[in-house]
């Protein structure tokens, strides 16, 4: 066996260390927070939703090391599987608990629109987030455990999306005339300015042209359990993270197995008993990734169960019964979109503080129609990404791993530059690996399996310039042996 | 708290402005050295040390290279010592034995930092 001994990791008790005490202070101050908020109005229920699981969210991400920088990096770097292993079982397993949640008829998930924006944006994702080192929910859960770096990926995401979503007319001649003509048929009301700005051309003379439907959709056997299990969970995910698994064994794990167990040729048994040595590997990962599954599936319960209680399809609707008007889309809607997300609420802060300078960021598709720029403090799916540098923290504390990281200035750079690359990508292909392929392809959408082709490819063009700067750099490293 | 991270925010600034601070400096040095030094790894005993890869505050995959390149470098048998304050390593590196030729020994986790203790094999 290539371990030989447990890890000796002391694990004091909670209260045997300042940290421990700590966690406990979050905790209670999240608590307190949340009860004065349902004392002011019992409707706030809804927001306290979104923070809630993002601090169940954080606990998992942080425990597992849940990171899809790590995994690809991990895998093309130094060819370890462990990660994408992790990732590929909480796949499997969230898309289980997704099945559920839409056969009770709560599900909250759309299908995204197919095209070749989702392998670009993809390929731009995976190429910034080797430089970051933190994937979009791997940069939370790294600001949680004190990494200011991540902290730096996640402002350069933010504004880099914001700036994105809202290019001037400079941008314009970067988009085909069709995207204008199309755009122009769509009627949108004059004050977004349609034509004016290369992402609200692509968008609504571009994607709103597309169609998009989750394998279950594409069965319509009329049963919606064969639809949902059948298609959306066992053709849309588990059958190809099964296959991936398979390929991760036998171009990684595969050999060392041998070697470690003297074997000369491997029985079906054997290759069984390797796949399992290669799963049990990634253990941390693959129990975040079934809490994640669970707490996913049970957050879009509970928010359409929330929904169907105050009879609302929108959180802007509620706001606006509570008496919080600004920052609404001209719809009155805001982001809201009742399971685990993570860029577009980025994008909305970096668009409230462009508009607290004087930047008017309304006048176009995303922050005008769709998703509003609300003050960060009502923001749900903002307070969301919150829980989960909290949740990071508790847990991060509470295990003596929070430690203040301040960034060199390559870290910084690769922060700015990387976050700025995952913003576009994120932007581009309609969400991260978190909206555009963890909730993609574990509600039947296949659109989040061509993101993740788009991701490996940056990924792996990214490992690539990565190690050429590596082997610059350590050109001249002290290698005294 | 406040002193660590206006010591980082100095390490930044000197960086940016390239200030020379010799401690700064010092600190994120990484170094893979050979040593002759022994420590009491639990389930082990008392352990020979032959080689040690410093590599704190270096981000992935840094780390993970620097112990291929210093297993690579070694005897057979001998124990490489990994010093860290990246946790992503700490997972990674008896992962990365069962892939590459080597043993993970354990991991020790320090004030600040993790020792990680890895054996070449074959």
């Amino acid at each position: 066996m290539a371990t030989d001994s447990a890890q000796v990791m002391s694990k004091p008790g909670l209260l045997a260390h300042k940290g421990g005490y700590k966690a406990m202070a979050l905790v209670a101050l999240v608590t307190i927070l949340s009860l004065g908020l349902l004392a002011n109005d019992t409707r706030w229920i809804y927001l306290l939703v979104y923070v809630w699981f993002g601090v169940a969210y954080g606990v998992f991400l942080q425990y597992g090391r849940f990171c899809m920088a790590s995994a690809v990096r991990d895998l093309f770097a130094i060819k370890v599987p462990r990660m994408a292993v992790g990732v590929m079982i909480a796949t499997a397993l969230f898309s289980i608990t997704a099945g559920l949640v839409t056969v009770s008829g709560y599900s909250t998930f759309y299908p995204h629109p197919l095209g070749w924006h989702i392998i670009a944006g993809g390929l731009i994702f995976g190429f910034g987030m080797i430089f970051t080192g933190g994937c979009a929910s791997g940069s939370l859960y790294k600001t949680g455990e004190g990494n200011m770096g991540s902290m730096l990926v996640l402002l350069s995401i933010s504004f880099s999306m914001a700036l994105f979503a809202d290019l001037g007319s400079w941008s314009n001649s970067f988009a085909p005339a069709s995207w204008t003509e199309s755009a122009l048929e769509k009627g949108m009301p004059a004050e977004l300015s349609v034509t004016d700005g290369w992402f609200d051309l692509f968008t609504a003379g571009y994607v709103w042209n597309l169609s998009g439907g989750t394998v279950g959709d594409m069965l319509g056997t009329g049963n919606v359990w064969i639809d949902v299990f059948v298609g959306n969970v066992f053709l849309a995910a588990i059958l190809p993270t099964m296959v991936i698994l398979v390929i991760l064994y036998v171009t990684t794990y595969r050999k060392g197995f041998i070697r470690r167990n003297k074997l000369e040729s491997l029985s079906f048994g054997d290759e069984m008993r390797g796949i399992w040595g290669m799963i049990t590997s990634s253990k941390n990962t693959a129990i975040a990734g079934l809490g994640l599954g669970i707490f996913a599936g049970l957050q879009m319960w509970a928010t359409g169960a929330l929904r169907e209680h105050y009879e609302i399809f929108n959180f802007g609707e509620l706001l606006m019964k509570m008496g919080y008007t600004e920052g609404l889309s001209i719809q009155e809607t805001v982001f809201d979109p009742g399971y685990w997300y993570i860029t577009t609420q980025e994008a909305q802060l970096g668009g409230w503080v462009m508009s607290q300078f004087g930047r008017d960021v309304t006048d176009n598709i995303f922050f005008g129609l769709q998703n509003g720029i609300p003050n960060p403090l009502i923001n749900a799916p903002l307070l969301m990404s919150v829980g989960i540098i909290v949740g990071a923290s508790i847990l991060a504390l509470s295990r003596r791993e929070f430690k203040w990281k301040v960034p060199n200035m390559e870290t910084a750079v690769f922060a700015i530059v990387g976050g700025a690359l995952m913003g576009i990508g994120a932007r581009l292909g309609m969400g991260c690996n978190v909206g555009a392929f963890f909730a993609a392809v574990t509600n039947g959408d296949l659109s989040g399996w061509i993101f993740l082709a788009g991701m490996l490819i940056g990924g792996l063009l990214g490992v690539k310039a990565f190690n050429v700067w590596l082997n610059r750099k350590s050109a001249g490293d002290e290698f005294d042996i | 708290m406040l002193g660590k991270i206006t010591k980082g925010m100095t390490m930044f600034l000197g960086n940016l402005f390239h200030w020379k601070d010799e401690d700064a400096s010092a600190q994120r040095h990484h170094s893979v050295t050979r040593i002759n030094e022994s420590v009491e790894l639990p389930g082990h005993g008392l352990v020979q040390i032959g080689c040690r890869v410093e590599c704190e505050s270096e981000g992935c995959p840094r780390p993970q290279l620097l112990t291929l390149k210093a297993l690579n470098e070694v005897d057979r048998g001998v124990v490489v010592e990994v010093v860290t304050d990246n946790l992503s390593v700490v997972e990674t590196m008896p992962s990365m034995m069962d892939i590459y030729e080597g043993v993970h020994m354990g991991t020790v986790q320090g004030k600040d930092n993790w020792c990680i203790y890895v054996r070449r094999e074959i």
